[in-house]
């Protein structure tokens, strides 16, 4: 029986699938060859540590969705195809009721400096303070981050225009506010990622350093004033592999942090789109104060 | 109470029932999911999305085991994670509370827990490096300890493509072990 026949048994022989008669042969072959000997030895020994190694545990609770599973079927498969999943939430049940409450809008600034108060939240700062809030139609006090989510990521990979902003008091927690570019043009679709890292219960790092790998995302609030009209933003679709701004439904996996916002068809060059993402003060945890970041695109 | 009971009752709405099954399984699928994707982050998303469709769709499963079937549904979560995950590097085997999230030994000395923690990365990175369907055949069999029939359903492919799958994963994963002295100390650099 030549050498390469012989390794072609490793694998069955190693599982006890050699019949009878395989199995005499097999072994007769061993003793007589020293290669064969010694390759099933590494081959076993090989398949030994891989069943030897150490099984991990889960290391965050698993969410189990509320409701009953067919309601689910027929309720939740529509709401997963539209919104970012949530997962790896700690808090429980109460994560899909809070994507389903999350108010995300964005207002247009028509042609008005970079910069303005903006009203979201207790300490909102204000960025530039030259222009005051215009036709706002979100209720900052209202609006609940969407505390269902996924692990906290990075924007993807082409976006240059990134903001980020953290608290003292908000330890290991960090607010990203991204775009692919700071320009638009009429009628075309900015692809926006906002995320709050929040890292889960009783892990935040002192100090608030760079969010852990189980830190939890959590969607804020995007919020930005304008004297003339507010837009609506969308949650991406699935993303397609090395393109962000794809979709493609049918894959069924929604894009992690990343909101869209369509600029009207006919928006005069020179409009600044602020967009601004906020956490309100007291969330998650009472006391802590809003975190906002802020980023412009300019319409061209 | 076996997992068939536990999924009639979490059809008819019992939240409790399919609570007991993600305990049940949620461990061995985080394994499975870490072994194949190489990263806690990306593990625990796939344990969390795969029991969040298994919810959704309880009312489609039948001719499956649960364990086989959840398999098939986080061998799928598998891959959407990987296709919308950037690759990110191999994350340290503790979560951010400081947990050790691969459980070691207890009744093994420090030294000893260091060479076994050693093994085990020589392992992980050895089956990091198989092709992608390959790892899936190898991880399913010998780390999850899935039957072949198990293997072929999770897959979606035949029976003799498992075997050979897997067949091939071992010979590979063997030739990349052989030259590690952690794991082939006498052979230093490999035969």
């Amino acid at each position: 029986m030549a050498t390469e026949h012989v390794a072609d048994l490793f694998s069955a022989a190693i599982d006890r699938e050699l019949s009878a008669e395989q199995a005499r042969r097999f072994r007769n072959h061993l003793d007589a060859c020293d290669t064969c000997r010694r390759d099933y030895g590494v081959y076993r020994q090989s398949v030994e540590a891989v069943r030897a190694l150490p099984h991990a545990r889960m290391p965050i609770p698993v969410h189990v969705p509320a409701g009953e599973p067919a309601r689910a079927r027929m309720g939740l498969a529509g709401l997963f195809a539209r919104l970012p999943r949530p997962r790896l939430i700690p808090g429980g049940a109460t994560a899909l009721a809070a994507v389903a409450a999350a108010v995300i809008l964005v207002l247009v600034t028509h042609g008005a400096p970079a910069g303005r108060t903006l009203s979201s939240g207790a300490n909102a700062p204000a960025a530039g303070g030259n222009a005051g809030p215009q036709s706002a139609v979100t209720v900052p006090g209202a609006c609940t981050p969407a505390t269902s989510s996924l692990t906290a990521s990075s924007p993807p990979p082409g976006f240059q225009q990134v903001r980020a902003s953290t608290a003292g008091a908000r330890p290991g927690q960090r607010l990203v506010l991204a775009t692919a570019s700071a320009t638009a043009a009429p009628g075309s679709s900015v692809v926006v990622f906002a995320q709050l890292a929040l890292p889960r219960a009783g892990a935040a790092p002192p100090g608030g350093g760079a969010p852990s790998p189980l830190t939890l995302a959590v969607n804020p609030c995007l919020t930005v004033s304008d004297a003339a009209r507010a837009l609506a933003v969308a949650p991406l679709g699935p993303v397609a592999e090395g393109n962000p701004a794809a979709t493609d439904s049918s894959k069924g996996s929604a894009a992690p942090g990343l909101q869209t916002v369509t600029i009207p068809a006919g928006t005069p060059a020179g409009t600044v789109v602020h967009i601004v993402a906020t956490i309100p003060a007291g969330f998650p945890t009472p006391g802590e104060p809003a975190l906002t970041a802020e980023l412009t695109v300019t319409v061209q | 109470m076996d997992d068939e009971v536990l999924l009639e009752r979490a059809r008819r709405g019992d939240r409790d029932a399919f609570t007991s099954i993600v305990t049940r399984h949620q461990d061995e699928l985080y394994t499975m999911a870490l072994r194949l994707l190489g990263n806690p982050a990306d593990a625990a998303d796939v344990v969390q999305e795969t029991f969040l469709r298994a919810y959704t769709r309880l009312p489609e499963l039948h001719g499956a085991t649960v364990r086989a079937w959840l398999f098939r549904v986080a061998i799928n979560c598998s891959h959407d994670v990987q296709r919308r995950s950037a690759r990110r590097p191999a994350e340290p085997l503790e979560d951010d509370a400081g947990n050790i999230v691969e459980l070691p030994d207890p009744a093994l000395g420090p030294d000893a827990t260091a060479l076994a923690r050693e093994r085990a990365e020589a392992i992980a990175a050895a089956l990091r490096d198989l092709p992608a369907d390959f790892r899936a055949a190898l991880v399913l069999r010998d780390v999850n300890d899935l039957s072949y029939e198990e293997v072929a359903h999770a897959l979606r492919i035949p029976l003799g493509t498992v075997k050979s799958r897997v067949s091939r994963g071992r010979g590979l994963l063997a030739a990349a072990l052989r030259q590690s002295p952690v794991i082939f100390p006498a052979a230093e650099g490999g035969a």
